[in-house]
């Protein structure tokens, strides 16, 4: 019998990241929408290792699925740097979306590693978590000028 | 009597031959497969009274593969996984859903045997019905839609505009139609191949309704989260070896689905396209 290395969701995430922010870039850079807003790498990519972070913190924390204790700052403060940036609340959607690709395309080339029936919560709370900071993040930035940000 | 059939699964050729040969002389008529697909042929063309499988063939989860394709062809059979995986513990719950025993390495052959013999003097298990995801969610898009309301009459932010429960929730039947069709689509991850014409009118309904952008968001997080406490809620019904495409799937096509109506809210109103 092969001996596998297992290794926990978050362990993975913490040990792929800069593969998953260079896949989530690159899938960016062939979104015509997203490419009108010139930006460099540094600047499209600013926020993601924290997101991570917070990523890794929401899987190791023993919080039930679907809800929102673990508020994030810089979620907010990348919904207002967005705005400035000239973002549209729809490109922001559109990041997130690509970034949770990202991540479960990570996930699977790494299937080997995890034990199955424990992923399945892990994928659950990495969904809620990543929409959870869009959620976040788009309060901000409709915060960020009101007059935008109230319907017709 | 007959003797009872069993299949053995295992790639390792040393510990299929060892047990193919106690459990012989124990009476049992034995066939032995060394990997995944000559199991399922072998099951798709043999009844067997019980499988005995490695969980791991190396990659993770390969036995629950053996075992899904066994409760398909013969619900009847005792099903039996083999793991030195640790972790297993903590997993049990989630695999005793789709097989009926697990048993941790390393174990001697004798408990072996006698953990078969015993599982088989049970009798056969009650026969599961398996569902599809796709199917779950058809059944259930009624109660998922009244989980999410519940929810959402939860969120101040949300609720601080006025509506019916039919104006709240006049969109998820159509949300539920294309994720099922998304789900036997077999599209891959991050397809943009379906578009949902409901999704863009939803944006702009909601813009008329008076939500902001924020709220759309956060609407579509909550539908996320009812759609995964329904499949929790069915976790005993589901073919755990595609379940995990399945729920990122239903992640993808859910924020999909945000992404069009986000789209259409904003092109109703030029501000927005305009930021600061």
């Amino acid at each position: 019998m092969v001996q596998v290395v297992h290794e926990s969701v978050a362990t993975i995430l913490e040990r792929t990241s800069s593969t998953t922010i260079e896949d989530w870039y690159e899938h960016a850079l062939l979104d015509a929408r997203l490419m009108a807003v010139p930006m460099s790498r540094k600047q499209r990519c600013a926020h993601l290792p924290q997101l991570f972070r917070d990523l890794v913190f929401r899987l190791r924390s023993p919080t039930i699925p679907g809800t929102k204790e673990l508020f994030s700052e810089d979620a907010a403060e990348h919904g207002i740097a967005r705005r400035k940036q000239g973002y549209s609340a729809a490109m922001m959607v559109e990041e997130s979306r690509m970034l949770q690709v990202s991540i479960f395309k990570s996930l699977h080339e790494n299937l080997d590693y995890i034990a199955l029936p424990l992923l399945l919560p892990d994928v659950m709370t990495i969904a809620n978590e990543v929409d959870a900071q869009l959620s976040r993040a788009v309060a901000c930035y409709v915060a960020e000028s009101p007059s935008q940000g109230s319907p017709a | 009597m007959k003797p009872t059939r069993i299949l053995l699964v295992d790639d390792d050729d040393l510990i299929l031959m060892t047990l193919k040969d106690v459990m012989e002389y124990e009476g049992f008529e034995v066939t032995v497969a060394v990997n995944v697909p000559d199991a399922l042929k072998l099951i798709s063309s043999n009844i067997y009274d019980v499988l005995l499988s490695d969980l791991h063939m190396p990659d993770a989860g390969d036995g629950l593969t053996v075992v899904s394709a066994m409760r398909h062809a013969n619900p009847k059979a005792v099903t039996m996984l083999l793991t030195s995986f640790p972790e297993m513990d903590a997993a049990s719950h989630a695999i005793l859903l789709q097989t009926d025993q697990i048993l941790v390495k390393p174990m001697n052959v004798t408990d072996l045997i006698v953990a078969i013999k015993e599982r088989l003097a049970i009798g056969a298990p009650a026969t599961r019905i398996v569902e599809s995801v796709a199917t779950i969610l058809e059944r259930a898009t009624e109660s998922t839609i009244q989980d999410w309301f519940a929810h959402v009459q939860n969120d101040e932010a949300v609720m601080a505009v006025a509506m019916t429960f039919d104006q709240r929730t006049s969109h998820l039947p159509q949300v539920f139609v294309d994720l099922v069709h998304r789900l036997r689509s077999f599209k891959s991850f991050g397809s943009k191949e379906l578009v949902s014409p409901a999704a863009a009118q939803h944006g702009l309904d909601r813009r008329k309704q008076g939500y902001s952008a924020a709220m759309l968001v956060e609407e579509s997080r909550i539908l996320q989260v009812s759609v995964f406490h329904t499949l929790q809620r069915n976790l005993a019904r589901i073919d755990f070896s595609i379940l995990l495409t399945e729920v990122m799937t239903i992640a993808d096509e859910i924020d999909s689905q945000l992404a069009q109506a986000m789209a259409s809210y904003i092109l109703e109103s030029v501000d927005d396209l305009l930021p600061a």
